[in-house]
């Protein structure tokens, strides 16, 4: 008697075959070597079943095409065998929104990676999706332009990964998030076919498509190509530092300069815990109590004005002024926070809870949480910054910290999740958003529901039309199996 | 396992994205695992008892160019490049050597070099038969060739020809001097010991104060390997390369040019000799000085210039990634509109001149800088 193949074995063959039809064999695996690699993103449970010893659920295939066709082909394979696909962009999302909990087919679109067009004229910039950010911020800069979108994951992050949970640049103050820099995009729909948006985002021809795809998190599409919006290089980016006795200070001078309609690139207000422990080691301001970086872009004499005003203001709520340098500092060093050993990593467990909320709302909110959080779990701690600011709110990026969270694998998980719950809950009820700008993924999938009320029932309806045999990403955003 | 002298770096690196955009390999194949964060969180894995080095993991280690670009471009510093050589000498330790790699260990065992050349072709052995020195006479300077550059004569005829030119009274060793860096990258460690003993053993014999080698990764190996591999070079010998050597000629004007090269020539860093010893500006120097040359700078240089896919074995064991990368570099300099790219090292000349019908067709020239100075003279 020969060697039994069992049924998923055999299927699992005609799949591969069918895939590497579609992508080529350099293109595709099934090795374990790779599908644990792409087990894990930026999440802390993944992270952390990884350092116990376990295996977080995996990909059967990872493919990596190099045209939308190819995209659509995969995607039509997916339809006919039933099976999920995840795409995966740079990998570096902190919600679990590119990790295959079903298995299936992962897409890995950074082979999607040519900028396809630089219009000047209109100052539009037309790009395959997978390009890492930092690559065609790069390819900008060369002809003198800029996206304006400067996230933490810039070096990392891919284009399509921005668009897919609604990311956020260190500027986005001046520049907007990803959804305010969309013109047009290319997508791919759950049943294959290719669509484009419509040429520009401001008409009247019905809802905007864009926005029905960006923050979908690949659970409605896969986008394959996007135009967005670029600026000349500032000729003039002046950053200044500024410390507060007290929050409410601090956060009145950032209001105050929103609401007199300035138009500061950025401002970033950290709390007394992260002015202490990360402004000092890696900023090297050796200041007590509220650091305020603000900033400012554009023409000299705007900027002079803008920046003189912005000064009055946090004068006026008693702020010290301690120069431009602490400021220059920090945009020169944006990203030192990311790299090891400033990041929090491993044994620490750590989260990310940044909600957005109108002005009325966000101190509270950020009183509440620290106050709930470090009440019910005394072994967490809160720290906190402010640092995306909008005309009517503001977003509070409010991370908590456990040193030494529990060994075993399940109780560590109870404790993460039980922190979340008590986290988003306090944040729901003191009217803040479940999330500012990393997205849903897996990790706040559970909130959706009580987020949106009856409301996510447009969203559960837009998923069964457009996702007929519930494919795309499952598991994610709230959506089901 | 050695990597566990790394622990630190791999719980460092084992989740971090961040140098992602500077990573040569994984940004030609794009598969998460050839990325360093890939790499790393493998490796966990491994110290973890999770899996072993089984042929998979094993491919994955040895796709990697050790360029040094992910440890630039780390605010912190961690290293991969050695954390992924120990690794590699973790699998040849525990047996589990890929063929294609143990190919290369054969070849360089047998011939002396990674691709089986026999170095005794009657061109070769009739320069070298002019030019050698017995070893023992005793003069300053040892012009140290290896097996890589045994195997492209024209880069140590032409240096050869530059030495004579400035009167340089100089030795060289016999043809059993050889290259230990490819060895020492690909994992082999006890064979790079033993062969840097023996090379350090003649080469003291010589009683050289100065040794000059046109080859990066050997440059690498005398400054780095050679002390941690217990092969003593006499104290007081100072080791330089070619680029470094011939910007000292110029200066001391030993050298003369007696011809013009009226095209814009590019130089393309070896990570060994730049990223790992730091030489960015004695091949510059030296190519600005000659007349006519109009000097271009590729977007990416110095310390973080592009790897064209020569280091870490990577030509060898992964030649279609190898070529890709080389590639990419080729695409830079005629960006730029380079007509010439210099190097300082064989492989990478040898990395870049496979593109021979891209190289034509858009009219650019590979040289070793030597090539290009003798050119002149």
């Amino acid at each position: 008697m020969g060697v039994e193949i069992d049924k998923k074995n055999y299927q699992h063959e005609t799949i591969y075959r069918e895939l590497e039809n579609i992508v080529g064999p350099r293109d595709i695996t099934d090795k374990e070597v790779d599908k644990i690699v792409y087990s894990v993103d930026y999440f802390w449970i993944p992270e952390m079943l990884i350092d116990r010893g376990c295996n977080p659920p995996m990909a059967d295939y990872i493919v990596h095409p190099k045209t939308t066709e190819e995209v659509s082909r995969i995607i039509q394979v997916a339809n006919t065998y039933k099976i999920p696909v995840t795409a995966w962009g740079g990998g570096s999302g902190s919600q679990g929104g590119a990790l295959p909990v079903d298995g299936g087919i992962i897409i890995d679109i950074k082979k999607l990676d040519k900028v396809s067009k630089i219009d000047e004229k209109s100052l539009i910039v037309t790009t395959q999706a997978g390009i890492i950010a930092q690559n065609l911020e790069w390819e900008l800069n060369e002809r003198g332009h800029t996206m304006g979108h400067f996230p933490a994951s810039m070096f990392c992050a891919t284009i399509a990964g921005f668009l897919a949970p609604r990311g956020s640049g260190v500027l986005s103050t001046k520049y907007g998030k990803i959804e305010d820099m969309i013109v047009e995009m290319e997508v791919v729909l759950p049943t294959g076919e290719i669509i484009r948006t419509a040429p520009v985002p401001r008409h009247a021809a019905g809802p905007d498509l864009n926005q029905l795809f960006i923050g979908s998190e690949g659970t409605l599409g896969i986008i394959t190509e996007a135009t967005f919006k670029i600026h000349p290089i500032p000729e003039e980016r002046r950053f200044r530092a500024f410390v507060f006795k007290n929050f409410h200070s601090a956060y009145e001078a950032g209001r105050k300069i929103m609401t007199k309609r300035l138009r500061p690139c950025t401002i970033r207000i950290y709390d007394e815990v992260e002015t202490r422990r990360y402004v000092k080691r890696v900023i090297g301001v050796e200041k007590e109590g509220i650091y305020m970086v603000f900033g400012f872009d554009g023409d000299k004499e705007m900027v002079d004005l803008e920046e003189r005003t912005a000064i009055k203001i946090c004068q006026n709520e008693d702020g010290e002024d301690v120069g431009r340098k602490g400021g220059e500092h920090w945009w020169k060093h944006k990203y030192d926070f990311f790299f090891p050993p400033h990041m929090f990593w491993i044994p620490q467990m750590y989260g990310t809870m940044d909600t957005v909320a109108t002005y009325d709302k966000m101190e509270k909110i950020f009183e509440e949480l620290k106050k709930v959080i470090e009440k019910t779990y005394p072994q967490a701690y809160i720290i906190a910054h402010f640092s995306h600011w909008y005309e009517w709110g503001c977003m509070g990026y409010i991370r908590f910290i456990v040193d030494d969270p529990p060994q075993d694998p399940q109780e560590a998980r109870k404790l993460h999740d039980a922190i979340w719950d008590t986290g988003i809950n306090t944040i729901l009820a003191n009217g803040g958003m479940v999330n500012e700008h990393h997205g849903i993924g897996i990790k706040l999938a559970r909130f959706m529901k009580k987020q949106y009320g009856p409301a996510f029932t447009v969203m559960e309806k837009i998923k069964q039309v457009l996702d007929p045999n519930n494919i795309m990403n499952p598991k994610k955003l709230g959506f089901g199996s | 396992m050695l990597i566990e002298k790394y622990r630190k770096t791999i719980e460092a690196c084992r989740f971090c994205p961040m140098c992602k955009i500077a990573c040569t390999v994984g940004n030609i194949t794009k598969n998460e695992a050839n990325y360093p964060r890939g790499k790393v969180l493998i490796l966990f894995t491994i110290l973890k008892k999770m899996r072993e080095f089984d042929e998979d993991v094993v491919e994955r280690i040895y796709q990697c160019a050790i360029c040094g670009l992910c440890k630039n471009w780390c605010i912190s510093d961690y290293d991969i490049p050695e954390l992924i050589t120990a690794a590699r000498a973790d699998i040849v330790n525990s047996g589990k050597t890929p063929p294609r790699v143990l190919e290369i260990y054969e070849n360089i065992k047998k011939t002396g070099n990674p691709y089986a050349m026999i170095n005794d072709n009657e061109e070769i052995s009739a320069v070298l038969d002019k030019e050698i020195r017995k070893i023992g006479k005793r003069v300053k300077i040892l012009y140290f060739i290896g097996d890589t550059v045994f195997s492209h004569p024209e880069i140590f005829e032409a240096t050869i020809r530059i030495l004579n030119h400035a009167g340089i009274n100089f030795t060289i060793l016999s043809k059993e001097n050889r290259s230990v860096e490819l060895l020492y990258q690909l994992g082999f460690h006890k064979e790079a010991e033993r062969l840097a003993k023996e090379n350090a053993k003649v080469i003291n014999e010589t009683e050289c104060e100065v040794i000059v080698t046109s080859d990066a990764d050997e440059y690498l190996a005398f400054k780095r390997d050679y002390p941690r591999l217990g092969a003593s070079l006499n104290s007081d010998i100072k080791i330089i390369h070619t680029t470094e050597y011939i910007n000292l000629l110029l200066q001391e004007n030993k050298l003369s040019f007696s011809r013009e090269i009226n095209k814009s020539v590019t130089y393309h860093d070896p990570s060994s000799l730049g990223r790992y010893l730091g030489v960015y500006e004695d091949p510059r120097e030296v190519i600005q000085v000659i007349p006519g040359v109009k000097f271009k700078e590729m977007k990416w240089n110095k310390d973080k210039a592009r790897c064209c896919g020569a280091s870490g074995g990577l030509l060898f064991t992964n030649p279609e990634i190898a070529a890709k990368a080389a590639e990419n570099v080729i695409d830079e300099a005629i960006e730029i509109g380079a007509e010439i790219i210099t190097t300082a090292s064989p492989l990478c000349k040898q990395s870049l001149i496979k593109h021979k019908e891209k190289l034509q067709r858009n009219s650019v020239e590979v040289y070793d800088i030597t090539e290009l100075i003798e050119k002149t003279m």
